[in-house]
């Protein structure tokens, strides 16, 4: 809107706004401010003393092998989930492209997971996998695998990420069906012309031109690994067994809340911050989110 | 579709049916254990439905059962839960709409620095700053309550940007000739603005009951007291069961319950809540 | 019924541009004025000061020898009608219009009278119903007409609003503004960058560029007397030609053909001479100068005719282009040379560095004879 259609009121507009700008000072910036000051403090677990300890925080998580495995960790489950869901999300909305009747029916049956709270869908599959009663650990058993996810770590990973890719394919569907149906018809008509059939189609002119929202998608999928998949690991596996399923956040939260280590989780918030900020200005910067003042 | 063929055709309807049919399957597995005795799990899960029906659930919700755990009867949760979403819902439109009409329809001093504030807010979810909001909280006398549960959620730069982003594209004649009109600011917000903005209002309900629905790790930060426990927190406590047998029909039948209210919005506001989400992401 | 004074009227922006300059412009009991001119001259934000909507930076505006210069548009008791509509979309006609007298707190029972007799007066009454989007384009507009008659405006102020409808809608529709305006005799403000518009609606009309008046007047005062280069070329259709001359001893030199026009009262050197394409004549003998014919447009009634000035191969002159319009059936092709005169009384001259009018009676010079023989 040009500068010039807007109201002349001073104080409206402040009234307005301080509402939002309140509870985001008091709610955001006040913690993230204590977060980044107690990130360089060592506190006592009663919050008795505490003294300024400089990066001590910082350097004492950079030589902490449990924070660079739990950092590892957040890597495999977030490019495993990413990979995943996209994949299968991809497939799906390539097939759903084509359906000419009923793809409003499929869309519903498909989107509904992302309504589904990451701890309630933790629960839905822990269910599955329970070793003793699931059905999928019962299969698995069947094809030979000795399935334990309270023991046996690489079966605990695979059950987070298969839930948590559960969960996202509804969100990579949507926008991959509309990025796919916004490719223009004339260009399939001219390569259909030029002899090429479905699959060709797809694989040299629909995933070219879908790209972007390809790229856009990886981004938010790391973003959900990142930090939308507490609940889901809260409710399968607390991070373990040992700490094999233990992402960033979830340790943020372990250190902090349980372990009542102050210092060493701010200082983890605050690297957190970071990585949120660097993935926002990504997203703003490289994906053209349009926030142009 | 391009050309007709119709053994492609069919072949994408089978493709996407399994689609549904895998992604549905856990559902599946749940419903049906709600009608089997929780003696039945011991020789497997079964498969197909036994002969309880709906009683689990009518025993749930009529609040005759309870878990060996839980101190909360199920609708009481469910309460907590509606509560807390449409009050995250509604007060997040609110200021949302209210910060957007105020920075796209006015100019004064600080605007920038106000836009900037809120922008910083997504930047910094719950995720990454646990423990001091917290204590944020613990000083406020906010635990066990839900201000506390939902006033810290409210604030969200999405909604705020979603709604400028609207509000940059209404024409500025039409805010003209409502102030020819003789409409000010607040009659320009309640008779033009907030009409226009129905579909995004729609869009952005539907995506915020989800995230109020669904929160967890805040309940769980700053509720001790059972009395405050949503039923995604419920759902937790009666996994945890540290000695003694779980009751999986029980808590499958919760489980469903936990999730039909979001998935029901979903599914029966599906335009508003694609718009809500493409939006969203603009 | 009302006036409206400018005076001294000025807008800058922030950034040092200046949209209008120091404008000054009175208006009359239930005139209908129209500002004209090229997009940028400043004529919608002269438009949009009226109405409150921006801001003046310097003078003074009156309406009933009122000064309303922070007056908010509510208060001012103007109506406008926008390019777009600006219909409110998620309302029906009827409380698109009853939404300003509404808002001035105008009982029920009024506003309904009100509205039902605009709508009848407009022809719209079996609309009233229905939402903005179901209308045509016509129909939006006479809704957006509707919106600004209900509240009996001192002045409407109307923004290009004819410019979103195809050609014979508008032709319709001017019409009916007229008329409209004729019969309610409000003060009336409208802005058009369409000069057939302009002429056609103005009892008073008002060239601008660049944030200036070039020239106030009756359409008619303006055609036959256009003050400058700008406004002649702006106002008639196909423009006044414009070519340039020499003023000498003997007469007006174009080229190497002298027009026999007494030259004393004009000062020695460059000129301008304007021509309208209505008034060049096509003679068979004695031509003033001559012109090949490179491109003929037939309009039915008229041909018009894209010349080109024919100069002596010798001379080493550019040639000049100039438009004619010739009776319709007139048997005149592409490549023909023909020969040009023009009635003295149509001649216009102006000014070669300051492009303005010179007001000087032409005489034909006695020694038109002897030059041809």
């Amino acid at each position: 809107m040009s500068s010039q259609a807007v109201f002349k009121n001073k104080w409206l507009p402040v009234a307005l706004i301080s509402p939002q700008l309140l509870i985001t000072a008091v709610f955001f910036l006040w913690p993230a401010g204590q977060a980044i000051f107690q990130s360089f403090q060592l506190e006592d677990p009663f919050g008795l003393n505490h003294e300024f300890v400089g990066l001590e925080n910082f350097i004492h998580l950079y030589n902490d092998s449990n924070y660079l495995n739990s950092l590892f960790t957040t890597l495999k489950f977030s490019i495993s989930v990413a990979f995943l869901a996209m994949i299968s999300a991809l497939i799906l909305s390539a097939f759903a492209e084509h359906i000419v009747r009923g793809s409003m029916f499929y869309r519903t049956f498909l989107i509904w997971p992302y309504a589904v709270a990451p701890l309630v869908a933790g629960s839905l599959w822990l269910f599955l996998f329970d070793p003793t009663i699931g059905v999928v650990a019962e299969l698995l058993q069947w094809f030979g695998v000795n399935w334990n996810p309270t023991l046996n770590s690489a079966h605990a990973m695979w059950m987070v990420i298969i839930t948590s890719t559960w969960k996202q394919i509804s969100y990579n569907f949507l926008f991959f069906l509309a990025a796919l149906q916004s490719v223009p018809k004339s260009l399939h008509e001219a390569a259909a012309i030029d002899g090429s059939g479905p699959v060709k189609r797809f694989i040299t002119i629909s995933f070219p031109l879908i790209s972007p929202t390809s790229f856009f998608l990886l981004v938010i999928n790391f973003v959900y690994a990142f930090f939308d998949t507490f609940g889901i690991i809260h409710a399968m596996t607390q991070g373990g067994p040992g700490r094999s399923t233990s992402t960033l956040v979830y340790k943020v939260y372990n250190d902090g809340f349980i372990g009542l280590n102050l210092g060493s989780s701010a200082a983890q918030s605050v690297i957190l911050m970071i990585m949120v900020a660097l993935l926002t200005v990504f997203q703003f910067k490289y994906i053209e989110k349009k926030v142009a003042y | 579709m391009v050309e007709r063929r119709p053994l492609f055709s069919l072949f994408c309807h089978i493709i996407l049916i399994l689609g549904i049919l895998s992604i549905a399957f856990p559902v599946w597995v749940a419903l049906v254990a709600t009608t089997h005795e929780n003696t039945a799990f011991a020789t497997g899960t079964p498969l197909w439905f036994g002969d309880l029906g709906f009683s689990v659930f009518s025993d749930l919700l009529s609040n005759q059962s309870t878990f060996n755990n839980s101190q909360l009867p199920i609708t009481q949760m469910l309460f907590n839960s509606m509560v807390m979403a449409l009050c995250i819902t509604v007060g997040k439109l609110t200021i949302s709409i209210m910060s957007a009409y105020a920075v796209v329809f006015f100019r004064f001093p600080g605007r920038m620095f106000a836009f900037w504030i809120i922008f910083f807010t997504l930047m910094l979810p719950v995720e990454v700053r646990i423990i001091p909001t917290f204590e944020v909280i613990t000083n406020l006398n906010m635990l066990n309550s839900f201000s506390g549960l939902t006033i810290p959620l409210i604030a969200s730069a999405t909604a705020t940007f979603l709604f400028r982003q609207f509000f940059l594209t209404v024409p500025k004649e039409l805010f003209e000739a409502a102030r020819i009109d003789g409409a000010g600011p607040i009659r320009f917000f309640i008779d033009i603005l907030l009409p226009l903005s129905r579909t995004n209002i729609a869009a952005l309900f539907v995506i915020t009951f989800i995230y109020g629905w669904n929160q967890y790790l805040w309940p769980l930060l700053i509720t001790t007291d059972v009395q405050y426990y949503t039923i995604v927190m419920g759902i937790k406590q009666m996994l945890g069961v540290v000695d003694g047998l779980i009751e999986w029909n029980k808590i499958m039948a919760t489980t469903i319950i936990a999730m039909l209210p979001p998935v029901i919005v979903v599914i029966a506001m599906q335009k508003a809540f694609v718009k809500g989400l493409v939006d969203s992401e603009k | 019924m009302s006036t409206l004074t400018l005076s001294n009227i000025t807008k800058s922006y922030p950034n040092g541009y200046q949209a209008v300059h120091k404008l000054s412009l009175n208006i009359e009991e239930g005139e209908m004025v129209v500002l004209v001119g090229p997009s940028g001259c400043g004529k919608s934000t002269l438009l949009r000061m009226i109405a409150g909507l921006e801001e003046i930076t310097s003078g003074n505006l009156k309406i009933d020898d009122c000064l309303v210069n922070n007056l908010e548009p509510s208060e001012r008791d103007i109506a406008m009608v926008f390019q777009n509509y600006a219909l409110y979309p998620h309302m029906s006609v009827y409380n698109n219009m009853a939404y300003g007298l509404r808002n001035r707190k105008t009982p029920k029972a009024d506003i309904q009278r009100i509205v039902n007799d605009t709508a009848e007066m407009l022809e719209i009454e079996h609309l009233l119903e229905r939402k903005p989007k179901q209308l045509s384009g016509g129909q939006r507009q006479r809704v957006a007409m509707g919106r600004a008659i209900v509240r009996k405006p001192k002045i409407f102020l109307f923004d290009e609003p004819l410019s979103n409808l195809d050609a014979k809608l508008r032709v319709q529709m001017r019409l009916q503004i007229k008329k409209l305006q004729r019969r309610l005799a409000t003060t009336s403000v409208y802005v058009t960058h369409d000069q057939v518009e302009a002429m056609t609606l103005a009892d008073k009309l008002v060239v601008l560029n660049q944030g200036t008046v070039e020239q106030v007047g009756t359409p008619l005062e303006i055609y036959d007397n256009p003050a400058s280069v700008f406004v002649a070329t702006f106002i008639g259709s196909p423009a006044m030609n414009i070519l340039d001359a020499k003023v000498t001893k003997e007469g007006l030199q174009l080229g190497y053909s002298l027009s026999p026009i007494d030259t004393q009262s004009l000062k020695p050197g460059d000129i301008k001479l304007g021509l309208r394409p209505e008034h060049i004549n096509i003679v068979e003998k004695m031509p003033w100068f001559e012109v090949e014919v490179e491109l003929v447009e037939s309009l039915g009634a008229d041909l018009l005719l894209y010349c080109k000035t024919l100069y002596h191969k010798t001379m080493d002159e550019t040639a000049q282009s100039l438009v004619v319009r010739a009776e319709g059936h007139s048997k005149i092709e592409i490549g023909d040379i023909l020969g040009l005169d023009i009635d003295q009384k149509h001649l216009h001259l102006f000014d070669a560095d300051t492009s303005k009018h010179i007001n000087i009676d032409l005489k034909m010079n006695s020694k038109r004879e002897l030059l041809y023989a």
